[in-house]
């Protein structure tokens, strides 16, 4: 490397970190120093003090049980954040302080927002779920009194592998795993304005287009879907780390006009959809399978951006007696 | 003088913070600020006629994209797994927290705490749920850093037990 490159490389990682460094023996006693130690608060060393008297944060950490040991963005009393490296050489200990407080800055800002956004999204979640458990459904949905013919998406889940785990699992187990995963689908469901219509078993349903605009039903129901795979993958790998079985998930998803209503049943509303859409949106979760989402042809027809995800193919239907064009996406 | 470092893990704004600022300086704020990487701070205390130094170690909130890193356990004598009573999904980060606790530094002395007790009317949490990690921690104490309800307690239980190993 020439000259100017290896000056330029040293001043962009070297001093904008304004490194200071100690070194220990095994026992934690202070042999040298350097560098600019005075930034990180540190002044008035003696060699053979401990370094536990120096650096109160290093107690309980020597000897070390490893090569090396980094603790990132650590601010001790005189606020300044700091990167720590700890690395083992020969005689002892190197401790390496570098200058963090511009990361630490830029992580502020993400993370600051990134928690924010998450709080607001369980605020909301936790608002709408607590209206439609509210028997007020026909309220804020605005539906007739006696019910209504409606454009809607409809969504059906089935999380497989269930009935074979309740077969084995404690119960306790059981209904931790399936809150589990419902919880994630649900919260992918009301982030995309969708509405939790029930559970049962190992399956869920959801209605898209409640409260927003028809056309963009179908966009929002597969944008859930989506979003609930990618949950699911984030869900098996935690598990696996703990010796959890991992599941698979599969979706029907259909868009067409069904009568919304609410049934009464002595003093509860129990909100409620029925038509093709719906019986069509169940068979076409049967048929995906696991690690599948099959959808019809009037929900491929809205999601523009999505369509190349997809590959047609036909379904017999004898309830109704049709073959539909359907579409798959394998996503696993 | 005895020094024991005592780690506060949770999920992200579950009161952590709060909870060490409460103890150190008695002061609350109500405007939320993510901690990025760790705070240390220390409080001495006086227990059975000694003097002990706690280093407290405030590390950042897990969540989904960010995991705790396992290096800012070690040496640690005692930790407070911090759930926030307000939202359910606090207690598995607690109990997937409480696992990589004890694969990092053994088995050690903790207390569960269940903060924001001044909102037990927007609770999610069943105490029934805590049974797995109950069996596990010395105590299991609902505390406001608000109103500052327990906070001293919390601090006295754990250091009581990690004086006595």
């Amino acid at each position: 490397m020439p000259a100017p490159i290896l000056d330029y490389l040293h001043d962009l990682t070297v001093e904008k970190c304004s490194p200071a460094y100690l070194f220990v023996e095994k026992d934690g006693c202070l042999i040298k120093w350097g560098g600019e130690l005075s930034g990180y608060g540190i002044k008035d060393l003696s060699e053979g003090e401990s370094i536990v008297n120096t650096l109160f944060f290093t107690e309980g950490l020597f000897p070390l049980n490893e090569k090396s040991l980094f603790f990132p963005r650590v601010k001790v009393e005189n606020n300044r954040s700091t990167d720590i490296h700890i690395f083992a050489a020969d005689e002892g200990y190197w401790i390496l302080l570098l200058d963090a407080s511009a990361e630490e800055r830029r992580w502020t800002v993400l993370q600051q927002n990134m928690n924010e956004l998450s709080l607001l999204r369980s605020n909301l979640s936790k608002k709408r779920q607590l209206i439609t458990s509210m028997e007020t459904n026909e309220v804020l949905f605005n539906l007739q009194e006696k019910g209504e013919r409606r454009y809607v998406t409809v969504l059906f889940a089935k999380i497989h592998g269930i009935n074979a785990y309740s077969r084995q699992a404690a119960s306790e187990s059981l209904f931790a795993t399936l809150e589990q995963h419902f919880s994630a689908m649900a919260r992918s469901i009301i982030d995309e304005g969708g509405t939790l219509n029930e559970i049962a078993g190992d399956r869920l349903i959801a209605v898209f287009g409640l409260e927003h605009a028809i056309e963009s039903s179908s966009l929002h129901a597969v944008q859930a879907a989506l979003s609930m795979f990618d949950d699911l993958k984030e869900i098996n790998r935690l598990n696996v780390q703990h010796n959890r079985p991992e599941f698979n998930i599969g979706i029907g998803i259909t868009s067409g006009q069904v009568s919304l209503g609410v049934i009464r049943i002595k003093k509860q509303k129990i909100f409620n959809a029925v038509g093709d859409a719906v019986h069509i949106a169940a068979r076409l979760e049967q048929e995906a399978g696991p690690d599948k989402i099959y959808i019809d042809r009037n929900t491929f027809k809205h999601i523009k951006q999505f369509q190349k995800l997809f590959s047609a193919s036909t379904l017999r239907m004898p309830s109704v007696n049709e073959t539909l064009q359907v579409f798959s996406c394998e996503v696993g | 003088m005895i020094k024991k470092k005592i780690c506060m893990l949770g999920a992200f704004a579950a009161g952590k913070t709060s909870l060490v600022q409460r103890y150190i300086t008695g002061i609350f704020s109500e405007k939320y600020f993510t901690t990025i990487g760790v705070k240390i701070d220390k409080k001495t205390v006086i227990r059975n006629e000694q003097v002990v130094e706690l280093l407290l170690w405030d590390l950042y909130g897990e969540d989904k994209f960010l995991n705790v890193q396992a290096s800012y356990l070690r040496g640690s004598s005692g930790y407070f797994l911090v759930i926030d009573g307000t939202r359910r999904e606090t207690l598995e980060t607690a109990r997937i927290l409480q696992n990589r606790a004890e694969e990092a530094i053994g088995k050690k002395p903790f207390v569960v705490v269940i903060n924001k007790s001044d909102l037990k009317s927007e609770w999610e949490i069943d105490t029934n749920a805590l049974d797995e990690l109950l069996s596990g921690s010395i105590a299991v104490i609902e505390t406001s850093a608000k109103t500052g309800q327990c906070v001293e307690e919390i601090f006295t239980t754990l250091t009581n037990k990690m004086m006595e190993g």
